[in-house]
């Protein structure tokens, strides 16, 4: 199992998040801190600021009002939810490039995982009493091991779609035949060396099913669910091997309207345009 | 392509093309949102009559059955399941609709 140290190895040593969401989780962390604290840690990064801004104003929120302030942003969609897409704006910068003879475009897969980012906020919308923080993000980072993988061994993962395609097996059994640890591990041990809050983690490691610990869980299960949406739709195709069904035992738990996926599709479309451009162009 | 519709015949998932603005040019709902119940419950509240939707995508064309017949055998294709429950034929008609709708796009 050579693979395995070596992947262990690799998110050891793996870069850390930029210091804008290592300070951010401080100061959060601290109870007697203001939205003005935070939004002037964010303020200082151009860059994030103004894609925050965006997303708070994207069709993704659907708000009433426009945000012209960080302060705002927070006020409207939430400390953590405005933390972690910082956090997933350094991830994207970090896995943005192309990689040489590899079948996967981290490209291509980051627009899978907005894709998924939607529909996983789409289907917690429609379920009672949930609190939507965190559902988009922990859609979008749900591939994290996944893209840690692609970048250090593309030619071993191409193998992995071909094991997979060639005895039909998942992909996440092929990773452990292969890699002897799955892209659901590899994303948990990243989530956990960044500190990511565990909402996000228990996405990025139980994605597959959508129970953490042998329960459902209403987040997890809508990434599950998500998933298997953004594929039947060939949204940033990831790979060629079959689509597996979803979780059977999801569905009475998430109770989705009648015809959701149907009535949702023009909305869906529409969102996803608009988040692609937002997130994946400088 | 958009339309006007009364508040009597808005279907939930329907998108708003035009905001919907109150009387005093407050925005009640942007464009490109997804009707809610509870965002009927408002437009009712507000007494809003007439809304601009965008018509569905798939409005928009005529679908042929051989198309269907190419888009059913794609999408097969692709799965190594099949629908067990109403969620996942309805899951399965989207992904039909939308192999339709992207073809016909390009």
């Amino acid at each position: 199992m050579k693979f395995k140290e070596n992947i262990i190895e690799e998110v050891e040593e793996f870069s850390t998040l930029p210091t804008i969401y290592t300070t951010l989780t401080e100061i959060m962390a601290n109870p007697k801190s203001t939205i003005n604290e935070v939004s002037d840690v964010i303020s200082l990064d151009q860059s994030s600021a103004v894609k925050i801004l965006k997303t708070a104003n994207s069709s993704l929120y659907g708000l009433r009002k426009k945000i012209d302030t960080i302060s705002e942003a927070i006020s409207y969609i939430g400390f953590e939810e405005v933390k972690n897409l910082v956090a997933t704006l350094s991830i994207i910068e970090i896995f943005s490039r192309p990689i040489g003879r590899a079948v996967f475009n981290p490209v291509d897969l980051w627009k899978h995982s907005i894709a998924v980012g939607i529909i996983t906020r789409m289907v917690g919308q429609s379920m009672k009493n949930v609190n939507l923080e965190n559902f988009f993000v922990a859609g979008v980072l749900h591939d994290l091991g996944k893209l840690l993988l692609i970048k250090y061994y593309p030619d071993d993962y191409n193998d992995v779609v071909v094991y997979s395609l060639e005895n039909n097996i998942t992909i996440r059994e092929s990773e452990m035949k292969i890699f002897g640890i799955t892209h659901h591990e590899v994303g948990g041990l990243l989530a956990e060396k960044w500190d990511l809050p565990d909402t996000i983690k228990n996405a990025i490691v139980y994605h597959h099913s959508g129970f953490v610990g042998g329960r459902i869980d209403q987040l997890v299960s809508s990434v599950h669910l998500a998933n298997t949406v953004a594929r039947m739709m060939d949204i940033g195709c990831t790979d060629k091997t079959r689509i597996p069904p979803p979780n059977n035992a999801i569905w009475p738990f998430i109770k989705l309207p009648d015809h959701f996926f149907t009535n949702n599709l023009s909305s869906f479309v529409v969102k996803y345009e608009e988040s692609v451009n937002l997130l994946l162009t400088h | 392509m958009a339309k006007i519709i009364n508040i009597e015949e808005i279907k939930i998932g329907m998108i708003i093309e035009d905001p919907v603005v109150n009387n005093f040019g407050q925005t009640l709902l942007p464009s490109g949102l997804s009707l809610s119940p509870n965002h009927v419950k408002l437009l009712k509240a507000w007494k809003i009559e007439n809304i601009t939707i965008r018509e569905n995508i798939d409005d928009e064309f005529e679908i042929s059955d051989e198309m269907r017949g190419i888009a059913i055998e794609y999408i097969n294709s692709k799965m190594n399941w099949q629908p067990r429950n109403d969620y996942e034929m309805d899951l399965y008609e989207m992904a039909i609709t939308n192999y339709i709708i992207t073809k016909l796009k390009k």
